[in-house]
């Protein structure tokens, strides 16, 4: 298969997205390309935290203010993937006092809206927050899903032109001398060849990029710094909550609808491709995290997920906390390529801001003189400034619309919810198996991680027809295997009993790890 | 024999106090109620039953790292005892391992669940996955379903529409590309049971309990068997009684009919689960469930003091002898924290892979099987429960079931056997030591 586009786009994290839907809303044609599904790298393992600028505002202040304009911009036109939670920064004891006056006055510097609080007022807020806290500042943190924002960034971009391949990885570029005339692709789920010829390509691939400016033989001077993040099974706080300090491992803690996400840990990695964590880093994460949030000490964490940060290393020494979390946009005419840029770095916060520095660089060269709208434009379901606190949203969970029966009950999703996904899937041509429905819905993310729902939605895709027979349980399988990774980190308490249930289940009374 | 004690409100000491309601548990009380030991019954739940499919199991693999499928179990057994002397089996022996066995099979057999089994060979049975489960003791009303595979009749998988929990595709998905006559069917329950009554388990499985309903099922089912000469339903052919609705069915519709297991809750595991506390409460064993015993008193020499957290007030139950059939994590016999496993009656800590990094596999479903399933407590040959020295912790203390050391049950597909042979072991302890006591 032969697709001629104006822009080619490499990478479906919520950066591709955007740019995809910055180029469509630019009238410019484009098609992006996913080696996986959607939010496969970092954009789908991070802390879903919408920053405020706070975190970066002593140490990384060109980051914080990146984040202090995007954090305005994507409540106004990203209403609807955002809870506005708010954020509260404390000290505890022990930490440096002169770090809260340095934290205000480089605040009001730089136009962040961060005001003290009082220490009562503090408990008033967030009772579970540990005795002992010295100061407290609020800020404009929010949470902020990135399925819902690179989904409804796709939809969008689809509704204007923008095209996009899932589970279709970049196996070569074709350059002849100062251009890359064709990008050759290899689709995972049809086992098809297919060639993109695009006048301009952007790289938008998170940790991977040096990897395919490597296919244009270019150089791309990077460094893969893993988070890991925990996931618990109830929603313990209500505010974004940081350490009142510079920032360091485990020390953010993220309401997200009914959960709480607490992370991060920074370790440089060189494998890219099968991350995971250890027993000492889950450790290492619920000690720091429950210095602040001491109920996290015994939560039951369902699930570990880790990301890489693409790091642009400027030489050696340092702490990688350190480095800036700013983007990066190469423009490879330095590298003796005229048409292919690629944008890396930066934070779920700025992907707008990536996308448009990116999509300004590339229309440029395209002589094509639209100017960047995605400020301004609400994203699909976005449209109604929502500003629905803690309780609305919860309260929209609880009452879902009528679904039919109920395939997932941890976190209620529907046979109608799943229908309306397949038929999604099937009209884009993408994939449809139970890893596509749980990123596009909430199945599986609940406290049985997909044992039982993921049971019940293979058999509804074989009742309904949308699975072909011949796949017996290697859907499901997979899916298990999937989850697993996640899983296996936290295994103690309730959630090593969790586990006995389904494997009890799954290998003695299904025998599915038999081959009979 | 044991000093009384003056807190009791007890007239008299229970020979033995279990503490599980587990299949170990009801299998345990059984047998000592029969040997005409008073026995108490306590559990936190209703016992893992209900989340088990109904079928026993004595051993269907092994070894468990090469995933091999024994036909005939008691070789696998005698395999098993002769290479891991540690497991459960081993500590039982193997004529003990029978005895225990058949006589259980043998007085399911007799019961109205009417329990079915080929003394020296595995049956496989056809599970909602489409997948094969080896097992060996089955209730009459999947009889058919592990026989079906042997012949591979023309049988037809009917489900319910709205019914999640059974997919007649996904059995088909499973098993057709090996099974050419196997096909799938479904119905609409709520037209049948003619009133608002929503499609669940539940309402079904009363449904299948009225023979008014079966009327109407057959008449419905006929046209679509189509040539088919044997007819699976999901495991809901009734809460209680199970056999009256599949003889029924039988006859009217002139093909075998049988049930397909469901993951959990599972009728069937509740049907023997009811069977056994029923019997035993006709025994006189003095069943408690829904209240945890929350500690054990073990000082002194006499009998051993539970505390029972009842709803209102506390109850302290003394016994000769406690046996602990708590289960795994699961059931709560095992805790798990960050920092290890402990056994927390107790309070023993139990013996566990290094880092947690080690307690489980890469994969969730690969071979050998995880680390952490085969730590436990371990027990004598008179299922004593034993410390990190092999010495026995307290004459009073026995142990049986999951909870013990070496073995992975879910692997092995040999739960239901560790269970009733190391809960009827455990009687037989008592047995031996009563013995020279009474002479």
């Amino acid at each position: 298969m032969k697709f001629e586009t104006q822009v080619l786009i490499i990478g479906g994290g919520l950066t591709g997205a955007g740019v995809l839907r910055d180029l469509s809303l630019r009238g410019v044609s484009a098609i992006l390309v996913e080696r996986r599904d959607i939010n496969a790298g970092a954009s789908g393992a991070n802390h879903g935290l919408l920053h405020s600028g706070g975190r970066y505002i002593v140490t990384d202040p060109a980051s914080a203010k990146e984040c202090i304009a995007e954090n305005a911009i994507l409540k106004r036109v990203a209403s609807g993937c955002i809870e506005e939670t708010g954020g509260l920064f404390v000290s505890l004891a022990g930490d440096d006092e002169a770090y809260c006056e340095e934290f205000l006055s480089a605040a009001v510097e730089h136009g962040l809206d961060a005001r003290p609080l009082a220490v009562e007022e503090a408990y008033e807020l967030e009772p579970r927050l540990a005795p002992g806290v010295q100061a407290a500042i609020t800020v404009p943190d929010a949470s902020i899903n990135p399925f819902a924002a690179t989904i409804a960034n796709l939809a969008a971009a689809e509704a204007c032109g923008g095209r996009v391949l899932l589970h279709t990885q970049v196996t070569s570029m074709r350059r002849e001398g100062s251009r890359i005339t064709a990008v050759d692709c290899l689709s995972s789920r049809t086992g098809e060849r297919v060639t993109i010829e695009a006048e301009q390509i952007i790289s938008a691939a998170g940790p991977w990029v040096d990897r395919l400016a490597a296919m244009a033989g270019v150089k791309i001077p990077i460094a893969y710094s893993k988070g890991s993040l925990l996931i618990t099974n109830s929603r313990l706080v209500d505010h974004v909550i940081n350490r009142l300090r510079p920032p360091a491992d485990g020390d953010i803690i993220v309401p997200g609808e009914t959960v709480t996400i607490t992370g991060t840990t920074s370790i440089r990695v060189k494998n890219l491709d099968h991350l995971t964590t250890s027993a000492a880093e889950v450790d290492l994460l619920i000690d720091s995290a429950s210095r602040i949030i001491p109920a996290l000490d015994s939560s039951r964490f369902i699930r570990v997920y880790a990301g890489v940060r693409p790091l642009v290393s400027s030489g050696e020494g340092g702490s990688d906390r350190g480095l800036s979390r700013s983007f990066v946009v190469f423009d490879h005419v330095r590298d003796g390529l005229r048409n292919m840029a690629t944008i890396t770095g930066g934070k779920l916060t700025t992907y707008r801001l990536m996308a448009q520095q990116v999509t300004d660089l590339v229309c440029g060269r395209l002589d094509h003189d639209v100017a960047c709208r995605t400020m301004e434009v609400p994203l699909p379901g976005s449209e109604e400034a929502q500003n629905l606190d803690a309780r609305g949203r919860l309260a929209r969970l609880a009452a879902p619309p009528p679904q039919g029966e109920v395939l997932c009950e941890c976190e209620m999703v529907g046979r109608l919810q799943v229908d309306e996904l397949v038929e999604g899937l099937r009209g884009r041509g993408h994939k449809v198996d139970l890893s596509a429905l749980r990123l596009r819905s909430r199945l599986g993310m609940g406290s049985c991680q997909g044992g039982f729902c993921g049971f019940r939605t293979l058999g509804h895709l074989y009742s309904s027809g949308v699975l072909a027979m011949s796949k017996g349980n290697e859907v499901l399988i997979r899916f298990l295997e999937k989850r697993w990774g996640g899983i296996r980190p936290v295994l103690w308490g309730d959630q090593l009993r969790q586990e006995q249930l389904l494997e009890g289940i799954y290998c003695g009374t299904l025998n599915i790890d038999g081959d009979l | 024999m044991a000093k009384k004690s003056s807190a009791t409100e007890q007239p008299s000491p229970y020979d033995l106090l279990i503490i599980g309601t587990g299949l170990t548990g009801l299998a345990a009380a059984r047998r000592a109620s029969q040997a005409k030991l008073s026995v108490a019954l306590v559990g936190t739940t209703p016992g893992s039953l209900p989340y088990t499919s109904g079928a026993l199991d004595l051993l269907g693999v092994y070894p468990t790292a090469t995933k091999h499928f024994r036909l005939n179990p008691w070789e696998a057994v005698a395999d098993l005892i002769e290479e891991s002397p540690e497991h459960p089996y081993g500590r039982v022996g193997l004529l003990g391992v029978r005895d225990a066995w058949e006589d259980f099979a043998a007085f399911l057999e007799q019961s109205p669940l009417e329990y079915y089994h080929r003394q020296d060979e595995n049956l496989l049975l056809i599970t909602a996955a489409g997948t094969l489960k080896p097992t060996h003791l089955v209730p009459g009303s999947m009889k058919e379903n592990a026989l079906a595979w042997e012949q591979r009749p023309p049988t037809l998988m009917l489900g319910f529409n709205r019914l999640v929990d059974f997919s007649p595709e996904h059995v088909v998905a499973g098993l057709g590309r090996r099974w050419s006559g196997l096909s799938a069917a479904r119905l609409d329950a709520q037209e049948l049971m003619g009133d608002q009554r929503r499609t669940t388990p539940a309402n079904l499985a009363m449904a299948f309990e009225d023979p008014a309903f079966r009327g109407r099922f057959v008449a419905a089912v006929k046209p679509l068997l189509r040539g088919a000469k044997s007819l699976g339903l999901p495991a809901l052919l009734g809460l209680v009684d199970v056999m009256t609705a599949v003889r029924d069915l039988e006859q009217q519709l002139g093909v075998p009919v049988f049930e397909v297991p469901l993951l959990s809750p599972s009728l069937p595991g509740i049907r023997l689960a009811d069977l056994l506390k029923r019997e035993l409460i006709a025994a006189g064993v003095r069943l408690v469930q829904g209240t945890p015993i929350t500690s054990l008193d073990l000082s002194g020499e006499g009998p051993v003091r539970a505390v029972r957290a009842g709803q209102d007030q506390e109850e302290i139950l003394c016994a000769r002898r406690v046996l602990l059939a708590t289960g795994r994590f699961f059931g709560g016999g095992l805790e798990a924290t960050r920092r290890g496993v402990c056994e927390p009656l107790t309070g023993m800590s139990v013996t566990s892979p290094g880092s947690r990094d080690d307690w489980h596999m890469p994969t969730f479903l690969g071979a050998p099987g995880h680390p952490i399933n085969r730590v436990g407590l371990a027990a004598d040959q008179r299922m004593r429960l034993l410390d990190e020295r092999g010495q026995v912790l307290d004459e009073r203390l026995r142990v049986a079931g999951a909870i013990l050391r070496e073995h992975d049950w879910v692997r092995e597909k040999s739960g239901a056997g560790i269970s009733v042979v190391t809960g009827s072991g455990a009687v037989a302890g008592l047995q031996k030591e009563r013995a020279p006591e009474e002479t």
